[in-house]
């Protein structure tokens, strides 16, 4: 009878906790429409920064909009400072609320792009982790051309543009993505194991090695100690690190019909050296499988380089030193540039708010001390050339150098299958399973077979 | 003596294991006091040098977003094992001793549904429930999440039915019980066993579960436990607030399984009493 | 007169038994049934009506019919076929692993004595972190250079030679892959196995004890016999869990080095949410889905009760 009693109580309790949460929970969210943003706070706001729990859902029409949501991965928030930005903003224009929510990873994009193909969206901007990313959004106008719009004025004329940034959101006329947070790859350097094995100078510069070769010799002297000599990202970026390499030796990444292509002597001599490092154990392969494996042994003080994004360095100050932690050019960056990348800022066509977002991103993310914090703190370069200037460290000049001729990854429609099996190739190749004559005739077929336009 | 031996050697073994098991763990626990420094200091040290709270101060004073990501687990847990419970003591009862013309048709089907990998249904879950208008909230996700949980909870109570010897609900049911009352009175006390086993199985499933999550609940108020969890992560996790995160979201079920210890320990040894 | 009414009442006719036995079996069974196929029906209707045809959901505004092509580009693609032979090989040696030590493990702990609690305690324990964080840890502790494992090996029990670089080396690779699904899994699996080990009826224990089978003779010849239910549980268990493995290979090697650990769920991911290919996406993995089952209904069929 007792038993009978429980069972009976539990059934209650469940149907009771169901109507609860199917009403409680949709009141929690704040509204079940999809299009509402509503005030709730981001995890990393430590004060206000959306005022109290009014909803202000004035008239959504584009030019009356009072309010903003701008949608960044969770990283973005600290990194990117956009906290700040938002805070700043929000404290200059009381009339405007803007809000931010963070994602917690980049599949959510696709959850994203479903919306916007109903002519619905949640964000008024998002920030999307490297434009490349961002591209296919535009096939079907799902985001806005920034061409078409008042934003190349002031303050972001296109001239201001750091060296071709701006191409890196572009593709054929349509400014899909407004770059930010610029990152180039370089050589990482630990200036303590530099001159621990005599590569540095009396005023303890970095001596500039001029081949790849010289390379391999620093990488040789430095792997002692148990500390490994060099470390290259050979993992799921892989394919960046060719790029980079093959830019700096040879100034382009594409051939006569303006194809990328790895088929050069310089890249293949490259590659050569790659695989000698790697035999001789001077070179470590412990990003393999694990893409961030350099820049954790970077930043315990074990490896003397790393050919990574040069933002490993200011991230690593806090533990191997300020003074240590450095950035040169691999051979040929200088004059060359190297391959580089940054975030991307998309509007939805959705959007009810555009002029507002358009507003939001000329003052708030645009600002100079955003961007000059987050590349003095993390390595995240600004994109407004005169920017540069308010960086508080000694590596700005070389990679500002180095950015100005820098470039980016082909915007081809199947690049995403060139970037998941290129590593998987290399890998193949440095463990000397196939040769290199292999390896190059099978990255060249995985080249032409893939779908360019978009 | 060869059974002291025996006896020894059993113990051994399961001391390793637990050893084996625990380890990770503990490392992670005391990693999570760990400052930056001392964790990327090589060569390592097991014992973090002084107690660094930070990696807790950061997830707590980020507003009460902490306690909302855990309201939201807990309602969409507890309300998920109640009605995974109640469905699959049904349905196993049903499957297991109420044999009807296409019930192992339904038991292929219920298996099927768990054979497909989530992934290609994040899509078209995601579009159902926005035109349901359910997404970022609570019920949109305790739906999917007893959908996946409930076809093995149906296969758990179905063995533990079948596990129960037949005379004593044929004896039941000749002397006029009906089939409900049977099922009622006498079958459900003892399935204690698969009951306890169940509630693990969706406890476990439910408070740990991701994917859905991650695709359902895109509002960090709706969010649960594991996904607004994951927003503390930088670029790359920093291994002191993983481990700091990793701990927060152990302890709930760590309290309540020694909370309910004695329960479920007597629930999962019922039967060797029994006779 | 008046009794045997009574007791013509009371026992009722075979007949009439099964006939309401079948159609309360059909009420008990339905709400579950319901619940899971009014939530899961339009998923996996859509989903096999994209495995039939093409559909990038970011370029194509609308599916496009295939028919089998994408299956067939599924089995023509290398690194598809080289993702099912991985998820093949791990799927084997996890099962037999999983079952074996598991049902070790399940049996130990049913004969001792004492420390009960405990060793449950320390054998459930991994259970509770969610397999996406606790592989994260084991990607620390797995590190050739700073990892807590090859710290252990190395300076504090000098077995320099086996601290090897674990999750970039091909083989070593799979291994880690294996026994981080292992430790996470176990504890379940145990439990499953002692909840059938304690359905098995004391009498016929003690009958076989009297019977002269003592110990690891009772154990082959009367416990194993009588456990083919829970074999269909654990197996089934294992079976998926071991195809559908996703978060080691994912979170730990990427399916690394090379693609030696490149299992078929990943490939499923990645055409759903980075090469947004519903269809394609949806075909391999219908094809998981048509091994997983096939696999498991082999299970059921093995361990079917004997009437």
């Amino acid at each position: 009878m007792e038993r009978k009693w429980n069972k009976a109580g539990l059934v209650c309790i469940a149907l009771l906790l169901v109507f609860l949460t199917a009403c409680g929970g949709s009141s929690k969210s704040g509204s079940s429409t999809g299009n509402a943003p509503t005030s709730g706070a981001s995890p990393d706001s430590s004060t206000g920064s959306s005022s109290g729990s009014s909803n202000n859902q004035s008239s959504s029409e584009s030019s009356g909009a009072t309010k903003l949501t701008v949608a960044a991965e969770a990283w973005m928030v600290e990194k990117l400072f956009v906290q700040k930005a938002v805070d700043k903003f929000n404290a200059a224009h009381p009339e405007f609320q803007v809000e931010l929510v963070p994602y917690a990873d980049p599949t959510v994009l696709s959850a994203f792009a479903l919306q916007w193909a109903k002519g619905d969206t949640d964000a008024d901007i998002v920030i999307i982790d490297g434009t490349s990313n961002a591209v296919q959004f535009m096939a079907r106008d799902l985001i806005i051309n920034f061409n078409e719009t008042n934003f190349f004025e002031g303050k972001t004329a296109k001239e201001n543009f750091v060296g071709n940034v701006l191409s890196f959101g572009e593709y054929d006329g349509f400014q899909f993505a407004i770059p930010f947070a610029l990152e180039a790859y370089a050589f990482n350097a630990n200036r303590e194991m530099l001159a621990d094995a005599g590569l540095t100078d009396e005023s303890g510069n970095i001596v500039q090695p001029n081949s790849w070769d010289d390379v391999l010799e620093y990488a040789k002297k430095m792997q002692k100690d148990g500390r490994t000599g060099m470390t290259l990202q050979w993992g799921p970026n892989a394919v960046y690190t060719m790029i980079a390499s093959e830019q700096a030796a040879r100034g382009s990444i594409y051939n006569d019909e303006g194809i990328l292509t790895f088929d050069t002597p310089e890249m293949r001599a490259i590659l050569e050296v790659w695989k000698k490092g790697k035999d001789e154990g001077v070179f470590s392969i412990d990003t393999f499988t694990n893409k961030d494996a350099g820049r954790n042994n970077y930043k315990a003080g074990q490896v003397g380089i790393l050919f990574e994004s040069g933002s490993r360095a200011p991230e690593a100050a806090p533990t191997i030193g300020q003074e240590n932690a450095t950035v040169f050019g691999a051979p040929g960056m200088e004059t060359n540039g190297s391959f580089a990348f940054s975030a991307g800022i998309v509007v939805p066509s959705a959007s009810k708010a555009q002029d507002l977002a358009i507003k939001f991103i000329q003052e708030a993310l645009m600002d100079g001390e955003i961007q000059a914090s987050a590349a003095s703190v993390w390595g995240k370069l600004p994109v407004i050339s005169e920017y540069f200037d308010q960086i508080d460290a000694d590596w700005k000049t070389t990679l500002f150098n180095i950015i100005e001729k820098s470039i980016t990854s082909p915007m081809y429609r199947d690049f995403p299958v060139i970037y998941k099996e290129t590593p998987v190739l290399l890998q193949f190749y440095l463990n000397g399973e196939i040769t290199l004559d292999e390896f190059i005739e099978q990255v060249e077929n995985l080249i032409a077979n893939a779908g360019k336009s978009i | 003596m060869r059974h002291k031996l025996t006896h020894g050697v059993m113990y051994t073994a399961l001391g390793i294991v637990s050893f084996i098991f625990v380890t990770p763990l503990l490392y992670v626990t005391l990693t999570s006091f760990k400052t930056e420094q001392e964790i990327f200091q090589v060569p390592q040290s097991l014992l973090p040098d002084g107690i660094y709270t930070d990696n807790y101060a950061s997830i707590f004073s980020a507003g009460n977003s902490f306690i909302r990501y855990f309201a939201n687990s807990a309602i969409i847990t507890v309300t998920g094992v109640i009605l995974v419970l109640v469905l699959s003591a049904l349905a196993g009862y049903g499957f297991a001793r109420l044999p009807f013309r296409g019930s192992n048709w339904m038991l292929t089907s219920i298996l099927m549904t768990i054979t497909i990998p989530l992934a290609v249904f994040l899509v078209p879950i995601y579009l159902m429930e926005d035109s349901w208008g359910i997404l970022n909230t609570n019920l949109g996700l305790i739906l999917p999440n007893v959908a996946v949980v409930l076809p093995f909870a149906i296969f758990i109570m179905r063995a533990n039915y079948i596990g129960i010897p037949k005379e004593l609900e044929e004896a039941a049911l000749i002397d006029g019980c009906g089939v409900f009352r049977t099922w009622w009175n006498i079958m459900l006390p003892l399935v204690k066993n698969g009951s306890v086993i169940v509630i693990i199985h969706a406890f476990y499933n439910i408070w740990g579960e991701y994917t859905l999550a991650k695709t359902l609940a895109t509002k960090p108020e709706a969010m649960p436990l594991t996904v607004g969890l994951t927003l503390f992560k930088g670029e790359v996790w920093a291994f002191g607030m993983l481990s700091a995160v990793i701990v927060l979201s152990m302890l709930p079920p760590i309290i309540i399984f020694m909370i309910f210890q004695k329960q479920l320990i007597e629930g999962i040894t019922q039967g060797a009493v029994k006779g | 007169m008046a009794d045997s009414s009574i007791i013509s009442r009371k026992h009722l006719s075979i007949k009439t038994l099964n006939r309401r036995k079948q159609w309360y079996g059909f009420f008990f069974v339905v709400p579950a049934f319901l619940f899971i196929f009014s939530f899961m029906l339009y998923p996996v209707v859509y989903s096999f009506y994209m495995s039939l045809h093409n559909y990038n959901y970011v370029y194509d505004t609308s599916p496009t019919f295939a028919g089998i092509g994408n299956f067939l580009k599924a089995i023509q693609e290398l690194s598809f076929r080289t993702a099912l032979k991985n998820t093949i090989v791990f799927s084997f040696f996890y099962f037999i692993l999983v079952m074996g030590l598991s049902l070790t493990i399940a049996l130990i702990l049913f004969h001792i004595k004492r420390l009960h609690g405990l060793f449950r305690t320390a054998i459930f324990l991994p259970i509770v972190v969610p397999v996406s964080l606790s592989a994260l840890v084991f990607l620390w502790i797995l590190q050739e250079n700073y990892g807590l494992l090859n710290y252990l090996l190395r300076d504090v029990l000098g077995l320099t030679a086996l601290a090897k670089p674990w999750l970039n080396v091909g083989s070593t690779a799979m291994v880690s892959i294996i026994g981080v699904s292992l430790w996470a899994t176990i504890g379940f699996e145990t439990i499953l196995f002692l909840g059938g080990l304690q359905t098995l009826s004391r009498e016929m224990l003690e009958a076989a004890e009297v019977d002269g089978a003592n110990g690891f003779k009772r154990i082959f010849y009367v416990i194993f016999p009588n456990l083919k239910e829970t074999y269909i549980l654990t197996g089934i268990w294992a079976i998926l869990h071991g195809l559908k493995v996703f978060v080691e290979p994912n979170v730990m090697t990427n399916g690394g080095p090379g693609n030696s650990t490149l299992v078929v769920y990943q490939e499923v991911y990645y055409n759903a949410f980075n090469r947004f290919e519903m269809g394609y996406a949806s075909a391999e993995a219908y094809i998981l889905a048509i091994l997983a089952l096939a696999f498991s209904l082999l299970n059921m069929y093995i361990n079917r009760a004997k009437d």
